[in-house]
């Protein structure tokens, strides 16, 4: 028999585990994180189309074209839906961005926004607490995660809970990146539905362990009674929050602007308003520092200079019309701004 | 002919519940909840507070400790090494600095022999800090403990204790001591404020609002030291500042006691200061509670929000502690002496 499966990334572990299963099968298997402008979508629909038993999850992205569930199940012989696995609840401060960071596109939305409103590293660092998590839904996330895929799973004929409950603690490496255990027990949902007969096998590798490890930091580990740490994990690599945070910093500074999800524009407006005493919208700290470089020509004094500009301010076009009126800017650009004189 | 006062219960008449058997009036008439011993307690504010923290103690009860040390050096008067917290903005602001959602400025003073202090608890360590980097360290340790015990009591007890407070013109941070007494800032810019009813009772609902981010169930009491002022900063007569003063902070505990049907008030305050109590509980210095007034706060608190009846292993215990025999009127002494004012410094 010709298994199918298409999947985002979590076909690595799920193909592993449906080929333990159902041993001794050619398998096809497609991401569709493989996938790019120059693929050939129809022939590798064409191809998954042609398999005695097809796997996927329920993809609908439009640019899937013939690969969408919708188009594709109906043409394969015998085809079983089964479920991605998103799970917040254990790691509610990594967001998915479009950039590549320190751990590739998880980022940490209290580091971003830490750095967006400009705070060093070690105070972003202390603010990896009880207090902000809580303020920012942290601890809600469990629950609310919980819901949403118990509703995603069931719409598809699964149950989470089941799901899960064979998967104790924590069952996410990542958030997008479920352990193997839970995906063997995805795969045993999705094979017996498949008609299969069912049989012992052996976990295979986690191999989406060995590609990111997201810790659930400590305070939120205690609420769920689980084991809690801040060690990160990308590849072999692994390196603790201090780092993760000053790594993260300086990608986020080579990045300059770009695309930032509402759970930035949350953390962002918690810092704005608990931390810098700042109103939501204006200028931000890293505003002044740069208008003290580029109008001044120096750094600013201290990071509470930088702050006490920011809260007087409404904007930007206010703060520089105030810098540029300043004794310091005339005093400095004297010869350039005197009137000709004869 | 009846009138809407005729049913009401005997506590609620001055003749039948005052005017009493001094050791015989009871203020407390229905506790809003029962600790037990499985509960996690912490307390904090003024000195006063001290006495519930060795009541709990001695009674078994389960009393917070999340930075132990010896007590020579501030370990194991509070669940972490804070000092008294006399006002309810040092207590919102301690909350605050131990979240980095507050990073005063003033992060070290200098006493007279050159050491340095933590302004926020000047007298914990009594050899001060050779340098910043000490301070900082000791600090951080500190301020993760003062986050475990936000987090983990079940009871969080508060003795409001005073109304003026020095405050840093630089950015509103509130010490417990003025500048001088013990250390001074690197500058001048530190007055001082008397704070009224409204932004005490904002104060501690900000707090609360707060502590519940962290901690969803916790439950507090209020209590209002009974002890006067050591000295007023103001123009006005000790006595006329203390009556105010604790006017004030009794209101705020009842505002905020009212309002909340998790916080409770305690009349620890009524219990010594009452007008049955002719002011025997008080010391020939008209300032300091007699052991027998803190035994009968101690003793209400108790009976009436002590539930021993489940004697459950408390989950964390406390620091060792000397043991206090209080049969005797030394060992009674000797923990009252063991409660640490901040304020006796200012009489030198």
């Amino acid at each position: 028999m010709r298994i199918g499966v298409l999947a985002n990334c979590q076909r690595l572990g799920f193909a592993d585990c449906v080929a333990a299963l159902l041993p001794g099968h050619e398998m096809r298997v497609v991401g569709i994180g493989q996938l790019d402008r120059t693929s050939d979508l129809a022939a590798i629909a064409d191809d998954l189309a042609a398999c005695d038993l097809l796997f996927t999850q329920n993809l609908t992205a439009e640019w899937l074209g013939p690969l969408a569930m919708a188009r594709l199940m109906p043409r394969a012989a015998r085809a079983v839906v089964f479920p991605s696995i998103a799970f917040t609840g254990f790691q509610p401060d990594s967001i998915v961005g479009p950039e590549q960071g320190l751990m590739g596109v998880a980022h940490s939305a209290l580091a971003m926004a830490c750095h967006a409103e400009g705070l060093p590293p070690d105070r972003a660092v202390r603010l990896f607490n009880a207090f902000t998590y809580g303020a920012l839904g942290y601890f809600d996330q469990h629950d609310i995660s919980f819901r949403f895929m118990t509703r995603e799973a069931r719409a598809l004929g699964y149950d989470f809970g089941a799901l899960i409950r064979e998967a104790p603690g924590v069952f996410m490496h990542t958030t997008n990146h479920p352990r193997i255990d839970v995906l063997m027990a995805v795969a045993r949902a999705a094979v017996a539905r498949a008609g299969e007969p069912l049989r012992q096998a052996p976990l295979p590798h986690d191999r989406l362990e060995d590609i990111a490890l997201w810790p659930v930091y400590p305070e939120i580990a205690a609420r769920l009674g689980v084991a809690g740490g801040l060690t990160f994990g990308a590849g072999a690599r692994r390196f603790e929050l201090r780092e993760m945070v000053e790594r993260s910093y300086d990608t986020y500074r080579q990045m300059g602007d770009f695309v930032r999800p509402p759970a930035i524009a949350r953390a962002r407006a918690l810092i704005r308003e608990r931390v810098l005493g700042l109103p939501p919208p204006g200028v931000a700290i890293e505003d002044v520092r740069m208008a003290y470089r580029m109008i001044l020509g120096r750094d600013c004094e201290s990071d509470a200079v930088a702050a006490d500009h920011a809260r007087r301010y409404a904007s930007i076009a206010a703060m520089r019309e105030a810098f540029l009126r300043s004794a310091e800017f005339r005093l400095r650009h004297a010869a350039a701004i005197s009137p000709p004189s004869g | 002919m009846p009138n809407p006062y005729t049913d009401r219960p005997d506590v609620t008449f001055w003749k039948r519940s005052v005017a009493i058997d001094p050791a015989a009036v009871d203020p407390v008439v229905a506790a809003k909840f029962t600790i037990t011993p499985r509960d996690r307690i912490a307390t904090a504010g003024s000195c006063f507070a001290q006495h519930i923290a060795r009541t709990l103690v001695r009674q078994g009860f389960g009393y917070l400790v999340t930075e132990a040390g010896p007590e020579d050096r501030g370990y194991g008067l509070y669940p972490a090494r804070f000092g008294n917290l006399y006002s309810v903005r040092q207590l919102l602001q301690l909350f605050r600095r131990a979240y980095a959602l507050f990073e005063p400025l003033d992060e070290a003073w200098t006493r007279p022999d050159g050491a340095l202090v933590d302004p926020f608890r000047p007298q914990v360590e009594p050899a001060g800090f050779a340098d910043i980097a000490a301070l900082r360290a000791d600090r951080a340790t500190h301020l993760a403990a003062v986050r475990r015990m936000f987090e983990t009591c079940d009871v969080f007890v508060f003795t409001l204790g005073l109304t003026e407070a020095w405050v840093s013109g630089v950015d509103g941070a509130v010490f417990p001591l003025a500048p001088g007494v013990v250390a001074s800032p690197q500058h001048g810019d530190i007055g001082f404020h008397n704070f009224g009813v409204a932004e005490m009772v904002a104060d501690f609902q900000a707090f609360l609002a707060d502590l519940r981010l962290v901690n969803a169930g916790v439950r507090v009491i209020l209590t209002v030291s009974p002890v006067p002022l050591i000295a007023t900063f103001e123009d006005r007569h000790a006595l006329v500042a203390t009556a105010y003063s604790k006017a004030v902070l009794r209101v705020v505990a009842e505002e905020v006691s009212r309002a909340d049907p998790a916080v409770a008030y305690f009349p620890s305050y009524e219990i010594i200061t009452g007008h049955h109590t002719g002011y025997r509980f008080f010391a020939p210095d008209l300032r300091s509670v007699t052991p027998q007034g803190v035994d009968r706060v101690m003793a209400l608190f108790a009976r009436h929000y002590l539930d021993a009846a489940a004697p459950v292993a408390p989950r964390v215990t406390a620091a060792p502690r000397p043991v206090v025999n209080t049969d005797t009127q030394n060992a009674e002494l000797a923990a009252l002496y063991a409660v640490v004012c901040d304020e006796e410094a200012i009489e030198g």
